[in-house]
């Protein structure tokens, strides 16, 4: 849809498949670290407006307020967050994110249903926190006068593979405007169930990417050359 | 003998948009000294409201004859009010007209049986002959108009574009003009381009445009409406001279100084530049529409546009310093595109930063050269309205309903940013 420099504000942080056991040892980079990635950024591509932090779950990082300012002052007019969604309908989370210039939040959905998507990232409860999540931003939005975009990530292993059709058809029915699908493993071999998952964006009438599936229908292959620091 | 007339003018619109076309015929009426005691009454909705509640107040005001203009995204809408109309009021005679009708004349009138008569391209001169004929009962073929006779259909000769544009009644002068931004002014008839998917210039590059005075005068009624913020213009080129550009800025200032702003203004983006966009800002304008619609070179040649990347980039930019925002929309599924020429064109749109994003599918419209060669050009359409694209000869139905998808994600992406007008939905 649009490119995005992926800006690491940690490492190991973002929910992810438990039994894959990708999240261990997650660590939140410090403010420092994450104001020189902008500016590389910034210099290495000036024509580039929009950054995406990463590899963390900003609602748990302490310096979140700054990470943004620190991007908007840089120039980025676009900056996203990439999130279980799980604080995000916490306190003023959402109104206080889009008062700081977060504009497009993409929400990590492991699973179709709360069954599902909080085994698979060991986190019971964490689905329906992102529901509610999901819908304050909505409302905050909406209380504001600003346009989100508001996205869902969708992680697909051996684990969830089965699911991923389903879970395409609950993040559309979150509202989300578009699904981006990140294969790893064994789970690319799985080319119906991949491609029933991306036509399920389609016939929802939302943009739908994948990246790791090299045998992708050629509309849904993500374009664009990825930018990170 | 002839006898009074009850006349309805119902216009079904597409959601924020209303057209001039029941306007413009009720002033034509009202102007004509024939039907001096023809009744009129017209009214205005979108195609949100359920066609039963059409003609429902259609019905209630029991019109001698009801005329309704047809757009490719209003025909079935306005298909069904007729069916209804004419089941309840078998005596009304249904008068259809516009874009979506009149190439499609003949054809309406044996397919849709509650249809008596359709206006075939400018409907303010064939219309008030039509009413004429009617009150006088006679069965005469009119020119330009496609009529039932008994059993038959009897067609008119085409009848030659309005010369003289002055000599039609303003269709401001006794109207309800909306204040909500859907208000539009029409300061010429025609276009300069011959897009192969555009009914616009009706087959001809010719411009027939209104005096100065005429526009001055619409300018001063549209704009000095009481509680008037923004409308817009119909004119498919706004900047189509400089000289007229800076005419009309001169006319618009005066309102654009209180604040009124126009609206997607059509312009032809290359010819901007930094001059051209301060008579766009002296004239209020607050955002233009133009294309690319592609930057495929196949699908532009197939489409009889030109298109030069430095030229369009240097009107967006010459717009944006200017503080206008640009809405620059592609179509998907030209004959000549493929897959990648449409993700080249939505990232190319996306560089420039315009403001807007906006892309659509393609539909074949009736009396455009598309419409006339879909088959050797490789398009597959549905042939009821609005004739959306199905398939192209490079681009399959599947892809092109991913590549829609795609767009509308797009858009969304593109405009949630810092300060995009936020509290300005």
């Amino acid at each position: 849809m649009l490119q995005f420099a992926d800006i690491a504000i940690g490492a190991h942080g973002v929910v992810s498949c438990e039994v894959c056991g990708l999240g261990s040892g997650a660590a939140a980079h410090d403010l420092e670290v994450v104001r020189r990635s902008l500016e590389d950024v910034r210099v290495a591509h000036p024509a580039l407006r929009n950054v995406s932090f990463e590899g963390f779950e900003p609602f748990s990082h302490a310096e979140l307020p700054s990470l943004v300012e620190a991007a908007t002052r840089a120039g980025f007019e676009r900056i996203r967050l990439t999130t279980d969604a799980g604080a995000l309908g916490l306190g003023g989370n959402a109104g206080g994110c889009l008062a700081a210039g977060v504009r497009h939040v993409r929400f990590v959905l492991l699973g179709s249903t709360a069954e599902s998507h909080d085994r698979i990232c060991g986190r019971p409860g964490l689905f329906e926190s992102a529901l509610c999540g999901v819908s304050a931003l909505r409302s905050a939005a909406t209380d504001v006068g600003a346009r989100v975009c508001i996205s869902a990530l969708v992680p697909v292993c051996r684990h969830n593979v089965e699911d991923c059709p389903a879970t395409v058809a609950r993040a559309c029915s979150l509202g989300a405007s578009a699904v981006e699908l990140e294969v790893s493993g064994s789970a690319a071999t799985f080319v119906e169930l991949l491609e029933a998952a991306l036509d399920t964006a389609t016939s929802n009438g939302i943009g739908a990417v994948v990246r790791g599936w090299s045998s992708a229908p050629r509309v849904y292959r993500d374009r664009f050359e990825r930018v990170d620091r | 003998m002839s006898r009074p007339l009850t006349v309805c003018l119902a216009g079904v619109n597409a959601p924020g948009y209303r057209s001039l076309a029941c306007a413009y015929l009720l002033s034509a009426v009202r102007g004509d000294g024939r039907l001096g005691d023809v009744g009129t009454t017209s009214f205005d909705v979108d195609t949100r409201t359920d066609a039963w509640w059409i003609a429902y107040r259609v019905i209630g005001l029991a019109p001698d004859v009801l005329a309704m203009p047809v757009m490719c995204w209003t025909a079935r809408t306005v298909y069904e009010v007729a069916r209804i109309v004419a089941a309840e009021l078998p005596e009304t005679r249904i008068v259809l007209g516009g874009p979506e009708a009149g190439p499609l004349a003949a054809g309406i009138l044996d397919a849709q049986p509650a249809i008596d008569a359709v206006v075939v391209g400018e409907g303010e001169l064939a219309f008030c002959d039509l009413l004429d004929a009617y009150r006088r009962g006679a069965q005469n073929s009119i020119p330009g108009v496609v009529r039932r006779r008994g059993s038959e259909v009897i067609e008119g000769h085409p009848r030659e574009a309005i010369a003289e544009l002055d000599a039609l009644p303003s269709p401001y002068d006794r109207t309800d003009i909306p204040v909500d931004g859907s208000a539009f002014i029409e300061t010429y008839r025609g276009c300069p381009h011959r897009c192969a998917y555009c009914y616009e210039g009706k087959g001809s590059t010719r411009i027939r445009s209104f005096g100065w005075e005429r526009i001055a005068a619409d300018i001063q009624t549209v704009a000095g409406t009481p509680g008037m913020r923004s409308f817009s213009f119909i004119d498919p080129v706004f900047n189509l001279t400089r000289e007229r550009l800076g005419r009309l800025a001169d006319l618009l200032e005066p309102h654009a100084r209180r604040g009124v702003r126009l609206h997607t203004i059509e312009v032809d983006i290359e010819a901007v530049d930094d001059e051209q966009a301060a008579l766009l800002v002296r004239a209020g304008v607050a955002s233009v529409e133009t294309g690319p619609q592609t930057i495929g070179a196949a699908a532009l040649e197939a489409c009889g546009r030109r298109f030069d990347p430095d030229r369009f980039s240097a009107g967006v930019a010459a717009c944006r310093r200017a503080g206008i925002s640009v809405e620059c929309d592609l179509i998907i599924g030209l004959p000549g595109d493929t897959i990648d020429d449409v993700t080249r064109s939505l990232e190319f749109v996306v560089a420039l930063d315009p403001g807007v994003v906006q892309s659509s599918t393609l539909h074949v419209l009736p009396g455009t050269r598309l419409w006339d060669r879909a088959e050797e050009s490789g398009l597959r359409f549905d042939p009821e309205p609005p004739h959306e694209l199905i398939s192209t000869r490079d681009i399959g139905y599947r892809d092109l309903r991913r590549l829609e998808a795609l767009g509308a994600s797009t858009s969304i992406a593109y405009r949630a940013r810092l300060g995009n007008g936020e509290g300005c939905r």
